[in-house]
């Protein structure tokens, strides 16, 4: 079936008006791009160059130029590139440009947090203490913004305790 | 075994069997992996791609996991022998035409296959057929295990297997079934329940993977999402819940259409049998939605005689891919048009 707006492309979307009653009123077969013209929002699928385009980090906002400027010591990549191409040049990137990418990866996830099958070497506790450190780093932010300096004490002891045991493990694994 | 020996077989994936057959055509799970040792593919020059293919056929050569599989260079193979690894489900369409080094090992049945310097250095992919998910995944998870024995990985205690495209980091891993739904088309509920999933980090697509038509009413429907739940998990809600919910809509939707359009529908699939079986000149197009029309009249017992492992293979050997491969040459479209008719033909009559 053509597009009837266009009547070139093929029709691919496929829209039916209907009344308060539910009673069809208007049934309209167009193409994609005609769809898009005419504001017909039809997500198929998760498409990282649109997310991407989209998508500007708060957190890096204000240092968004220093963020495209930056570079993975490891493959030459930029993160500008990245944004461009939508694939990134090497694991080590996933390091370099942390500060884009994690709130990106949270934003297409829901999350940050891998739970799934791990490499020998690492175990899931592994896993699970880095998410605890995390998450204790981000109450620790708060203390200290809030002042509560008492509390903040505690809670980067914490941190600091769960860092030591990692390393060990980590040295211990090597 | 040999590339041609894929035409003496049909895949284990096509053989009609396993849990709602009668709909779910055949289940895929995908593992993206990665090396940490060299760049991604956007930034890995030949030479490191040609490194990479060489280092995983002599891994895969001496692996006992990989016993028997066929080895291929996806770059020095012709055009018909790529596009029958993509109708063959082994190869994405992505794969079969990008530039560089890039390879393929598939396993004796096809149930599995891996490739390399595809988006991501490894692509694990185990097929089953029906809605198997479950053990799809205990094959492709097995084959990571001994690849991972032999490689170093790319990954973090934190985010997992790293990837390329920062869409399957985690786990690496996209689900996917295809499925067959005449019926929710002829209700008009496909927007429905396509928005519905998507709200629920699910995409629908067309047969043949990203942007490709949906034709002859099949479907594939992909999870989105690889971070945040473990394997099991994400497989068991779309096993248990998400794709046996679609495939039950399905079938309210067919017993409903009969109902209201009984005579109607028998006379399409009567219809449709009668040209697949006489026509002298068929395009691939209208022989997906004739199948599909068929499928459907077996489903509703309209059609006695034709058995779904039949139109399985017939959906596949009527590519023009395959077409041109048992032809033994390249044929233009009308000289396909014709090996096709025949094909059909002789096929429903055997």
């Amino acid at each position: 079936m053509k597009c009837q707006i266009c009547n070139k492309n093929d029709a691919r979307v496929h829209v039916t008006e209907m009344d308060s009653q539910q009673k069809v009123t208007k049934e309209l077969h167009i193409c994609d791009e005609c769809a898009k013209q005419k504001g017909i929002a039809y997500k198929v699928e998760l498409n990282i160059s649109d997310l991407l385009s989209g998508f500007i980090d708060p957190n890096v906002g204000k240092t968004l130029k220093d963020m495209t400027e930056l570079k993975c010591p490891v493959c030459g990549m930029s993160y500008a590139e990245f944004r461009a191409k939508a694939r990134l040049g090497c694991a080590n990137d996933y390091e370099a440009f942390d500060k884009g990418l994690l709130p990106l990866i949270e934003k297409i996830h829901g999350g940050t947090q891998h739970c799934g099958k791990h490499i020998r070497g690492t175990s899931p506790s592994v896993a699970a203490r880095e998410r605890e450190i995390r998450i204790l780093e981000r109450r620790l932010e708060q203390l200290v913004k809030t002042e509560k300096f008492e509390d903040a004490a505690r809670v980067r002891d914490q941190i600091k305790s769960l860092k030591s045991s990692k390393e060990k493990e980590q040295n211990d694994v090597r | 075994m040999t590339l041609d020996e894929l035409l003496t077989q049909s895949g284990e994936w096509l053989k009609g069997t396993g849990p709602e057959a009668d709909i779910v055509i055949s289940s895929r799970v995908r593992l993206a992996r990665n090396l940490r040792d060299i760049p991604f593919a956007v930034r890995a020059t030949e030479q490191q791609k040609r490194d990479l293919e060489e280092r995983i056929r002599e891994k895969t050569a001496s692996s006992p996991f990989f016993k028997d599989a066929l080895s291929l260079d996806v770059a020095g193979i012709d055009n018909v022998d790529r596009l029958l690894l993509v109708e063959r489900h082994l190869i994405s369409r992505e794969h079969a035409s990008a530039q560089g080094p890039r390879g393929v090992t598939i396993s004796r049945q096809e149930t599995l296959s891996l490739m390399t310097n595809e988006e991501d250095h490894l692509r694990i992919q185990a097929l089953r057929s029906g809605l198997q998910l479950d053990a799809a995944w205990q094959e492709a998870n097995a084959a990571d295990d001994a690849l991972e024995t032999m490689l170093p990985y790319a990954y973090s205690p934190q985010l997992g297997y790293l990837t390329a495209c920062p869409t399957n980091v985690g786990t690496g891993m996209r689900l996917s079934t295809l499925l067959h739904l005449p019926g929710i088309v002829l209700a008009k509920q496909v927007d429905r329940v396509f928005h519905t999933l998507a709200r629920i980090n699910y995409s629908v697509r067309g047969l043949y993977g990203e942007g490709s038509q949906a034709l002859g009413d099949f479907y594939q429907i992909s999870s989105q999402t690889s971070l945040g739940k473990s394997e099991p998990d994400m497989i068991a809600e779309m096993q248990s819940s998400i794709v046996p919910e679609v495939a039950k809509f399905e079938r309210s939707c067919r017993e409903k259409l009969m109902k209201e359009n009984g005579l109607r529908i028998t006379d399409r699939v009567s219809r449709s049998y009668g040209i697949l079986g006489n026509a002298q000149l068929i395009t691939s197009e209208e022989t997906l939605e004739l199948l599909s029309s068929l499928r459907f009249g077996v489903y509703l017992e309209i059609i006695k005689d034709v058995d779904l492992k039949l139109l399985n293979e017939l959906f596949i050997f009527s590519q023009p891919g395959h077409i041109q491969k048992l032809a033994g040459k390249t044929l233009e479209p009308a000289e396909r048009d014709r090996a096709r008719a025949e094909l059909i033909r002789r096929r429903l009559a055997s």
